[in-house]
């Protein structure tokens, strides 16, 4: 991997380039403020990433919950 | 039998109804009460975001003259009750509690507000809430953070403060809240009163402000489950807009309202729901009571051991709700990203990291996660749970310090409450003791998809029994 083809990693820069992605410029402040959440929002991501769902068909993801053939309750 | 206005302030809409409906009590002297209170406890609690004096007035004044005249429509006729300041009605501002939308004049009314306001209810104004409804705890660095009635150094929850505020001190016999982590079942639990999350696709969006479209809910705050029987009488069914809701209004909340808990089967589902790892004894002994006083009265009480999944309701809503929180905000944060709160901007810009491949992963964990919901709770009627894990924190402590947008406390209010946005299950808070701190402490009734109505028989019926509801904060009770 050349220097140039690094990922990037630092928490900051990442969340300032998704941002920027998006077309939501933010000032470096804004950016460190929001870096605080960034851990909230990692470990939200890593323990569904841990979750198995292969038995899910895809299109019934974005069945509404309570409307789809999986109604939930007793 | 005449009411002195300390009183009937203080009654459900269950008795003011037909106290109106017999030619009583009058919904101008109901509307009079009302905004005399606001204008009496509204400076030191901020529930409210906006009150419509003349409107009020004016609105009270037809509804006596249509009741005289012989038309009476209903339960909510003659009522003044608010709503959250996330939903529309023409001609008003919806500000959501932010600086982004403080000149944001309404172009069409909610479907909500406009069938309250045909079944007769009168609109007091709209209630503050937590910018843009994210986040728990009810503070909001710009529009002000709502006081707590029963203390005022203590957060009501959120989002739905002003809400959950004005119910508590009879500043309102109800009010319109909204949930996606548990914005009305947490400050009806810190507030001590009645909420309920309906089941997802029952009540129609069209006109509220979204945060999250999958999970977003809304739904009644009263004093009494009954009274949220009666919103929901005239909130459900489809309005041709939000496409989410399928079913009619082929239900009368209130019918079974009063059939008692004999022949019911409530589970406990003890993994989780009562870790003493996760929730404080307080909380856990002030639920367990409630518990027995419900298997004391008919209901036949399980325990539910195999729900150890359920912790993993708590990460599927939040990435949801920020992968589709920054989808909603994406264009306004864009534009305007200095005039959003630092809380509430911090909180959502790590949305937009989220990825598509992550966000369809927590959807699909989402559905499996509602299957093995109703395959651990399957012959139950409802689960009982506790709304809210910990005390209730105080303002000082839910604020992030300056130059921080994380605060000590509050993180820990939606553990319980989030499960159920995710499966989309009916979901009622009712007051079921109180803390050290004199705080109210919720006790949480959740029910299968479409089974609002038991939720709310079993939330009566424990009203009934337990007269928790009688208590009101002494700062208000005048």
């Amino acid at each position: 991997m050349t220097e140039s083809a690094k990922p990037v990693t630092n928490p900051t820069a990442l969340l300032s380039e998704a941002a920027l992605k998006h077309g939501v410029v933010l000032t470096s402040e804004q950016v460190a403020l929001a870096t605080e959440w960034r851990g909230a929002m990692e470990a939200a991501v890593d323990a569904v990433r841990r979750m198995d769902v292969k038995d899910c068909e895809p299109a019934a993801a974005f069945v509404p919950v309570a409307a789809s053939r999986n109604s939930v309750g007793g | 039998m005449s009411d002195s206005n300390a009183d009937l302030a203080w009654r459900s809409i269950d008795y003011v109804s037909s106290r109106i409906a017999s030619g009583d009590v009058s919904p101008v002297r109901l509307a009079e009460l009302m905004l005399e209170r606001i204008g009496a406890l509204d400076g030191m609690l901020g529930a409210y975001a906006d009150v419509w004096s003349d409107d009020v007035m004016d609105s009270a004044r037809a509804a006596e003259a249509e009741i005289v005249s012989g038309t009476y429509r209903g339960a909510l006729h003659g009522v003044p009750i608010a709503l959250k300041d996330l939903v529309d009605v023409e001609g008003k501002v919806t500000g959501a509690g932010s600086k982004v939308l403080s000149n944001n004049v309404a172009t069409r009314t909610a479907s909500v507000a406009k069938r309250l306001t045909d079944a007769g209810a009168i609109l007091l104004g709209k209630t503050n809430l937590v910018e843009f409804a994210f986040g728990p705890t009810g503070v909001n660095t710009y529009a002000g953070t709502v006081a707590n009635p029963w203390d005022t150094d203590r957060v009501t929850g959120g989002s739905s403060s002003g809400s959950g505020s004005a119910v508590a001190s009879a500043c309102a016999f109800g009010a319109i809240g909204s949930d996606t982590g548990g914005s009305i079942r947490m400050p009806a639990s810190i507030c001590g009163i009645a909420g309920l999350k309906p089941t997802y696709g029952l009540v129609p969006r069209t006109g509220v402000l979204d945060l999250s479209w999958s999970q977003d809910h809304v739904g009644p705050m009263t004093r009494r489950s009954i009274d949220c029987a009666h919103f929901m009488n005239a909130m459900v069914g489809p309005d041709g807009a939000d496409l989410t809701v399928k079913r009619g209004n082929t239900d009368d909340y209130t019918e079974q309202i009063d059939s008692g808990l004999d022949g019911l089967k409530i589970g406990v589902p003890i993994p989780y729901f009562f870790d003493p790892d996760i929730a404080s004894p307080e909380v856990l002994a002030a639920v367990s009571d409630g518990i027995e006083l419900l298997a004391s009265n008919g209901a036949d009480v399980v325990e539910v051991t195999d729900l150890e999944f359920a912790s993993e309701g708590r990460p599927i809503n939040v990435v949801i709700s920020l992968a589709e929180a920054a989808a909603v905000h994406q264009e306004t944060l864009a534009e305007r990203a200095e005039d959003y709160t630092d809380m509430v901007r911090s909180r959502m810009l790590p949305g937009f990291e989220i990825s598509a491949v992550d966000y369809i992963r927590a959807q699909r964990a989402r559905q499996l996660f509602g299957r093995k919901m109703a395959d651990a709770t399957a012959g139950l009627d409802a689960l009982v749970t506790p709304t809210i894990p910990v005390p209730t924190p105080t303002i000082a402590d839910c604020t992030p310090a300056d130059g921080s947008s994380v605060a000590p406390s509050g993180a820990e209010l939606p553990l319980y409450t989030s499960i159920f946005d995710v499966t989309g299950q009916p979901s009622l808070s009712v007051n079921c003791g109180f803390d050290a701190n004199g705080m109210p402490i919720g006790l949480m009734i959740t029910g299968a998809a479409y089974a609002d109505g038991k939720v709310l028989r079993i939330g009566h019926a424990y009203e009934e029994l337990s007269g928790w509801h009688e208590r009101h904060p002494s700062i208000a009770s005048q």
